[in-house]
């Protein structure tokens, strides 16, 4: 006699595996939720099927998951992907109505910051940052610093950046980046300051996300109308789900 | 000037992360964790954590966020964004770890106590159960790299037979065969492990 009973026949697994990949149609999936439920020596060969698909699934994760956390380990390794981008022109009149939006928001308050609190929790996480990856760039101290970006270090990453942006002062990658190091370790005033220039570069692809943040940290400070016609000009989904969140009026 | 967006991070929607969670979307994931981590990292070392410790903390967070999106505990429709639950569990935990018998030093947990968000976390699993899973990844560990490869490709990348047979350099055949067995094999592996403690 075996020690532990039988493993299931292929043709079994096989079901099994349709059903927990989702390719049976709706009738198919009623139907075998109606003989699992008829029959219980089936359902706990399914369920015990089920967790072995789990384990493999789970422990392929942990495998992936150390794998993508050496992108932090490798704290050396410097580089970039992403296209040598260039300088836009500013535009003055965006920047200036933003900056108006800014003041004037200044003066609503939303009854109940503990909310705009939570909300601000909810939907703020630093922008993850350019890919890095080994290779050659010329954009050496500028990827260096992208590196202690994603792995937290935004002091060290504010520090390299504003040595940078001496000599690039519209570079809007740039500006984007410093800004959004500053959001994180909380010196909102600076990083204000940065999201404004990056609108201003007209066309920028940053533009977006500088919206979002700009309406999130007027969320913060509990200034309601301020944030969502800040969010309102940023096509980003986020904006779009944080705006449903807001009081309509 | 339209350009593409150079950040492929930002442009995703959270629709796109939900399914590419589901499916186990490679870049999805990494998104993700390289989105989120460093928000964690930088608020566990802010309270007395130490490297490793986030990276423990986090990887918990990040399969128990994982897992809710699998098992339904977190759907798209009910508002959620995917990062930030992925870092209020991570720092729940974190929290829960400063408060719990483990860790002493009472000064500092009052300084973060009240910082704690409430968001529906996983529920614990029956310790059968953890006790059954953790035996299963063992026995995952011990399986021979080929097995691994074949479960790994069909189960986690949600590779074809054809895709994993052309990757492989295999017949659809073999691979169909190579699976049951190693299906099996796992489970009698996981079998012992079990009953071996």
């Amino acid at each position: 006699m075996d020690k532990y009973p039988k493993y299931i026949s292929q043709e079994k697994q096989e079901l099994f595996e349709r059903y927990l990949l989702n390719e049976m149609d709706k009738a198919e999936q009623l139907a075998f939720l109606a003989k699992l439920d008829a029959d219980a020596s089936l359902n706990a060969e399914f369920n015990e099927f089920k967790k072995l698909f789990s384990a493999v699934e789970e422990a392929s994760l942990h495998e992936r998951m150390n794998e993508y956390h050496k992108t932090f380990e490798t704290y050396s390794s410097k580089e970039a992907t992403s296209k040598k981008r260039f300088p836009f022109r500013i535009n003055y009149g965006i920047a200036a109505s933003v900056i108006l939006l800014l003041s004037l928001g200044g003066i609503w308050y939303f009854n109940g910051g503990n909310k705009t609190e939570k909300l601000f929790d909810e939907f703020y996480s630093p922008d993850p940052g350019l890919p890095t990856v080994m290779g050659d760039t010329n954009n050496y101290d500028f990827y260096e610093a992208m590196v202690a970006y994603k792995h937290g270090d935004y002091d060290q990453a504010i520090e390299k950046w504003k040595k940078l942006l001496v000599t690039k002062q519209q570079n809007d990658t740039l500006n984007y980046f410093l800004a959004s190091a500053q959001m994180a370790i909380g010196d909102e005033k600076a990083a204000n300051a940065g999201f404004l220039k990056v609108i201003a570069n007209k066309g920028s692809v940053f533009e977006d996300e500088a919206y979002f943040y700009l309406g999130l940290e007027a969320l913060k400070r509990g200034a309601i109308p301020e944030a969502k016609s800040l969010l309102e000009l940023s096509k980003k989904e986020a904006s779009k789900e944080l705006l449903n969140h807001l009081p309509k009026k | 000037m339209n350009q593409t967006k150079t950040n492929q991070f930002l442009a995703r929607t959270q629709e796109e992360t939900f399914v590419g969670v589901l499916q186990n979307n490679d870049l999805v994931l990494r998104s993700l964790y390289e989105g989120v981590y460093p928000k964690v990292r930088h608020f566990i070392l802010q309270n007395n954590g130490v490297e490793d410790q986030a990276k423990d903390m986090f990887q918990e967070a990040f399969v128990a966020t994982w897992k809710n999106v699998k098992d339904g505990k977190l759907k798209k429709d009910n508002g959620l964004n995917v990062e930030a639950y992925l870092f209020t569990i991570a720092k729940n935990k974190w929290l829960d770890y400063l408060r719990s018998s483990r860790y002493k030093k009472t000064t500092r947990v009052d300084k973060v106590i009240h910082l704690r968000l409430d968001v529906e976390e996983e529920e614990s699993e029956p310790s059968q159960d953890q006790d059954e899973m953790v035996a299963m990844q063992r026995a995952f560990k011990q399986l021979g790299e080929k097995c691994k490869m074949v479960l790994k490709l069909f189960y986690y990348e949600r590779k074809s037979m054809d895709e994993i047979s052309s990757e492989l350099q295999i017949t659809s055949a073999s691979v169909r065969n190579q699976k049951y067995r190693c299906m099996e094999k796992l489970r009698l592996l996981s079998l012992e492990i079990k009953s071996n403690g």
